[in-house]
């Protein structure tokens, strides 16, 4: 190595930003959080499993969404995708599981479209790892929309109880629907930075959006629990 | 102790152990709010993939940071605060950064590097800030060991170029 490139190495190493060593207080608020986070992704995994949906209502909902995602394919040049391969699965907040369908160009000798379909054969893992990322951070802080699915109680006979129950249920419908929107855009946004990101990789500058529009259709499935 | 135990002990330990260096981490890639609650978001996440922790100490280490960059990544997107014990680190952590580094002759090289392409600048942080090797790092971004020593050289050559304008005439002298 040249003494030049030396320097360089030193100048990097020492470009650090400065961060001040931990405090004593804050090594054991790090060490507590360590242990809390357990308690946190359990409570995660199980308040989603709990959450209350009305089938029905919420799947018209997402159809709404994938809707608008379908939307964004302008070409429609697509055709369904027919392996596994080629999807990819996630749940939203409220229980629903979707897909999303990775379709496969039926433009030949394209090199974007060999690289998209590509992607997901070699790069399922990653994305669905960085998928299951966003999840933790989408749904550390339940909306609160989901707190009033979650606390709409059994009420009696009486006729004014049962008309608050049934418009309080139906704001918690409209309330969990709107949560699953934000999150399936969420995910779309996602999925279409991870492609563009694998895309700028292979060479081929492709804009998040451009990305997006690579990507299929989003089927969803209400939890019936 | 049953392996559940086990991997739960481990990653305790994994976490507590490497829990000031994902938090500097965190820190020198965002600010101090956002920081403590992505180191949050990495714990939570990490439990949820106890599965996936590597034995090795120093591979679990590399996947910690795997998934604090991922977390990093989506920041800009979905950036929220919610966690209490983040919001008590972020205090201590506050009250802490109010002395700023007097010697911080660093800026250009930070310049420099943040000029670069993204994922160059990535390798380069990754390698001189966080200690990480070459081979590491191709782990952790998931692609081939070539690609990234292509890349790293390429950021190097092109810090060389801007850091030390005569460089390819001292070169010469040097080789």
């Amino acid at each position: 190595m040249s003494e030049l490139d030396e320097e360089l190495t030193q100048r990097l190493d020492s470009s650090c930003p400065y961060v001040p060593a931990p405090s004593e207080p804050m090594l054991s608020t790090i060490a507590t959080m360590a242990d809390a986070s357990a308690t946190d992704a359990a409570r995660l995994s199980t308040t989603r499993a709990r959450r209350p949906i009305v089938s029905g209502l919420i799947t018209g909902a997402i159809l709404v969404g994938s809707a608008g995602v379908a939307a964004a394919d302008p070409f429609d040049l697509w055709s369904r995708a027919d392996r596994d391969d080629d999807a990819v699965s996630f749940q939203l907040p409220s229980g629903a599981t979707c897909r999303q369908e990775l379709t496969v160009p039926v433009i030949q000798n394209d090199p974007i479209s060999d690289a998209v379909h590509r992607w997901l054969s070699t790069q399922g893992d990653q994305v669905e790892s960085a998928l299951a990322d966003a999840d933790g951070s989408l749904i550390l802080e339940p909306s609160p929309a989901v707190h009033v699915s979650d606390a709409v109680e059994p009420v009696g006979d009486n006729p004014a109880e049962l008309a608050e129950h049934a418009m309080r249920e139906a704001y918690a419908v409209l309330e969990s629907m709107r949560a699953d929107q934000q999150y399936l855009e969420s995910t779309h946004l996602l999925l279409a930075s991870e492609l563009s990101g694998y895309l700028s990789a292979q060479g081929l500058d492709v804009s998040v959006d451009q990305a997006g529009r690579y990507l299929g259709s989003v089927t969803c499935h209400g939890d019936d629990r | 102790m049953t392996t559940r135990d086990a991997v739960e002990e481990r990653l305790t330990a994994a976490l507590v152990d490497n829990g000031p260096d994902l938090f500097a981490y965190l820190r020198r890639r965002t600010d101090v709010d956002d920081a403590a609650d992505l180191l949050a978001e990495t714990m939570v996440t990490a439990w949820q993939k106890t599965s996936s922790l590597p034995r090795d100490a120093e591979q679990a280490r590399m996947w910690l940071f795997t998934i604090a960059r991922n977390h990093l990544s989506n920041h800009q997107r979905q950036g929220r605060r919610r966690n209490r014990l983040a919001h008590e680190l972020r205090r201590l952590a506050g009250a802490q950064s109010v002395t700023a580094h007097a010697a911080d002759d660093g800026l250009e090289v930070r310049d420099a590097i943040g000029t670069l392409p993204p994922d160059q600048a990535d390798i380069v942080r990754l390698v001189h800030w966080e200690g990480f090797s070459l081979v590491q790092v191709a782990r952790m971004l998931d692609i081939p060991d070539s690609t990234v020593r292509g890349r790293y050289q390429l950021a190097r050559s092109h810090l060389r170029s801007v850091l030390t304008p005569n460089s390819s005439e001292a070169s010469t002298l040097t080789t």
